[in-house]
């Protein structure tokens, strides 16, 4: 009994710094898709990278004080099921990033650039991107839908 | 601006503006920087899918590095036939296997088999992986045809190293041009970094401002690959440095915090420094 007690003591103090021995590597998460939700003809719908819940939110996780670039390839329209087209675009704070997933320290930063980062002591950084679609007057209704892509490089 | 927003939520509604959370879609890619030995001729990396969906994963080779631009900008520049001067592996590395379906809670090991040409000089040889993901195909709610409905689907390209060494393999790094400048309110340090040897330089660059009192006042740290010259920057906030006379001190170190020393191709720490006069702030 008290030798399995002594083991069981040495692998929860040994726990953190097997914890830490773990070979690095690079994840990215998306948590959250890109959703302009019910849009109205004629009226545009702009996703703030703060204010809004339906912008989209990516996680990236790796090695603490790695650099890591990123490379948005934005779409400038989606396209309908029926053939229609919404415009999209894109300015120079449609994204921001933020060490904490808050939408109150964010740093903004221009989503049609390239973008280099340093991962925080943590190795996480959340990463948002808005942006606005503007729908025409003669839209017909139905579901619009593009893709977007995120390339995230390390060095 | 912010009337157009706040006239954008007002009209789209509670349902536009609740949580879009679809299904987390992830991968991790392990290790970020894969080196395979010319006697063994192979290597691998581990994709994992610890979300909820299965993950459309597919794995390529291109040949990039990382170039500076006018501003100090560090960028990948990729290229897809690279001129045979280049050192790439892109071409004769392959990876198995190239497309995949993993499933949550998931792994998927890639394996690369290297079939270099037979003439191949002793050196490092230089790749990027290219991890490609996205959510598999789930089916879809009926959508309600009387409205207009917008949304992205994301496509996730994770980019790692793969070098490839044969031979014995050396690698250095020298300074020049090591300069500061002050641009609104940021203070930008720049310094040319140009590798020697017949292997990719990786290491972190420190810089200390240090006081005519021996105190560190600021300083920053980036980890570096330099394949070719790169003149990058690295931006201080002005306010973080009293106005004074200070000596910028650069080091490079062969270490990575996020690299194994077994990655790295040792060499010796290379140091540089300047005087810089910090000018004090205009109101």
């Amino acid at each position: 009994m008290r030798p399995r007690f002594l083991l069981f003591a040495l692998l929860l103090i040994a726990a953190p710094a097997l914890r830490g021995q773990s070979p690095p590597s690079l994840r990215v998460n998306v948590l959250r898709q890109l959703e302009f939700g019910s849009l109205i003809g004629g009226v545009d719908a702009t996703m703030a990278p703060a204010d809004s819940k339906a912008t989209a939110l990516f996680e990236i996780i790796g090695p603490a004080g790695a650099t890591v670039q990123l490379v948005f390839t934005l779409p400038d329209q989606i396209s309908g099921e029926g053939g229609g087209k919404v415009a999209l675009s894109f300015g120079p704070q449609s994204a921001a990033y933020s060490v904490n997933e808050s939408s109150v320290d964010n740093i903004p930063f221009d989503p049609r650039a390239p973008f280099s980062l340093k991962l925080p002591p943590n190795g996480r950084v959340v990463v948002m991107i808005g942006g606005m679609a503007r729908p025409s007057r003669q839209l017909i209704s139905g579901r619009y839908s593009g893709n977007l892509s995120l390339a995230v490089t390390t060095q | 601006m912010i009337k157009r927003f706040a006239l954008a939520l007002a009209l789209l509604g509670p349902a536009a503006i609740s949580p879009a959370v679809l299904h987390a879609q992830s991968v991790t890619v392990a290790p970020p920087v894969v080196v395979i030995d010319h006697r063994s001729r192979g290597g691998s990396i581990d994709l994992y899918n610890p979300s909820s969906v299965p993950v459309e994963v597919s794995v390529s080779l291109l040949y990039g590095y990382p170039v500076s631009d006018s501003l100090g900008n560090v960028d990948l520049n990729t290229m897809e036939k690279p001129p045979a001067s280049e050192p790439s592996a892109a071409g004769w590395i392959d990876a198995y296997p190239r497309r995949a379906t993993v499933l949550p809670g998931q792994k998927q090991t890639v394996r690369f088999l290297a079939r270099p040409p037979a003439d191949l000089a002793d050196r490092e040889y230089w790749s990027r992986i290219v991890v490609s993901s996205k959510a598999a195909a789930l089916a879809l709610a009926t959508p309600d045809t009387t409205k207009i409905t917008a949304s992205l689907n994301v496509e996730i390209r994770t980019i790692t190293t793969l070098l490839y060494r044969k031979g014995t393999v050396s690698s250095s790094v020298t300074t020049s041009n090591l300069r500061t400048a002050v641009h609104g309110d940021s203070l930008i340090t720049r310094v040319k970094l140009d590798p020697h040897g017949n292997a990719a330089w990786l290491g972190t660059l420190t810089g200390k401002f240090v006081g005519t009192d021996g105190k560190t006042v600021a300083e920053f740290e980036r980890p570096m690959g330099v394949y070719h010259a790169v003149d990058p920057s690295f931006i201080l906030p002005l306010d973080s440095i009293p106005p004074g006379r200070y000596h910028l001190h650069v080091e490079l170190k062969s270490e990575r915090r996020d690299l194994p020393r077994s990655t790295l191709v040792q060499s010796p720490a290379v140091r540089d420094s300047i005087e810089v006069a910090v000018p004090p702030r205009r109101p």
